[in-house]
């Protein structure tokens, strides 16, 4: 415990708790127990875990194609070093 | 307590971060459900789960009205995303006056963060420090730091307790400008001190 804690009041200390509870389930959102079954039963479906896949192999692509492009700078400047 | 950056829309590749969520997700399920996903449905890491799937949908499905611009988030010292949120600027009446606010729609932690078994990514503070930097996004945006959240009903009290209002008893709460100061200084308290670390 440190000089800041040991002048804590109950009510900030309860404020804290709060806090800490908040922290570890915030609780927050609109979604009905119904809502949630659907939406947890949607995330171990095939179709979801193709998307994943897609936007995955999406990024993957798009770094393929930039360390070509660096690859070829890379030439580029090594050939111009050795004229 | 932990200290984070906030980001905002398409500063982050959210959808990206959400896979990465996903997929550790699945691990933790393997690794301390012995795969069975029934035994974590209704829990708060099922609802994480849940809440993942939504976040990623919103992402894909523009006809819900949100897109990447409406989602923020904290990351920590090492750049790894500890919690996300999807929000929107609201207009509020209080006895037939308007006031602009911003609408907390969701928050999701990361998965580490709601596991018992702690990861070497875990760390804590990551929903509230996001809730006190969307407080200070409403201040800079003159809205005097009103935020709109909705609840469930267990959860109520801890919102209270940090200033938030029940507007109409259906889980509605809101942090009104005199108090959303209050709520940014506890959190800042809470940073210097140690007691729950």
């Amino acid at each position: 415990m440190n000089q800041i804690d040991s002048i804590l009041t109950s009510e900030q200390i309860a404020i804290f708790q709060a806090l800490d509870e908040i922290d570890k389930d915030p609780c927050i959102g609109r979604l009905t127990k119904e809502e949630k079954d659907v939406l947890f039963d949607q995330f171990f479906s095939k179709e979801a875990k193709m998307k994943r896949l897609q936007r995955i192999r999406q990024r993957q692509q798009a770094l393929e194609q930039q360390l070509a492009s660096l690859l070829a700078m890379e030439k580029k400047i090594v050939e111009s070093l050795q004229d | 307590m932990n200290t984070f950056m906030y980001v905002v829309g398409q500063s982050v590749d959210f959808a990206l971060k959400l896979d990465e969520w996903a997929l550790s997700s699945e691990e933790y399920i393997d690794l301390y459900f012995n795969k069975n996903r029934t035994a974590i449905r209704n829990t708060s890491f099922g609802d994480c789960i849940s809440k993942i799937q939504v976040l990623s949908n919103l992402l894909t499905n523009l006809e819900q009205g949100f897109t990447i611009n409406n989602f923020r988030g904290v990351v920590d010292e090492r750049e790894i995303l500890q919690a996300i949120a999807v929000i929107k600027d609201i207009e509020l009446y209080n006895e037939g006056e308007m006031f602009p606010a911003i609408a907390l729609e969701s928050i999701c932690n990361a998965p580490w963060n709601i596991i018992d078994q702690s990861q070497v990514e875990t760390r804590k503070g990551a929903a509230t420090s996001l809730i006190e930097e969307i407080v200070k996004e409403s201040k800079s945006k003159r809205f005097g730091g009103v935020v709109k959240l909705f609840t469930i009903p267990r959860a109520k009290p801890r919102y209270s307790k940090i200033g938030f209002v029940d507007t109409d008893g259906s889980g509605e709460m809101l942090l009104r400008e005199a108090v959303a100061e209050n709520f940014i200084n506890a959190q800042q308290q809470r940073r210097d001190s140690k007691i729950f670390d």
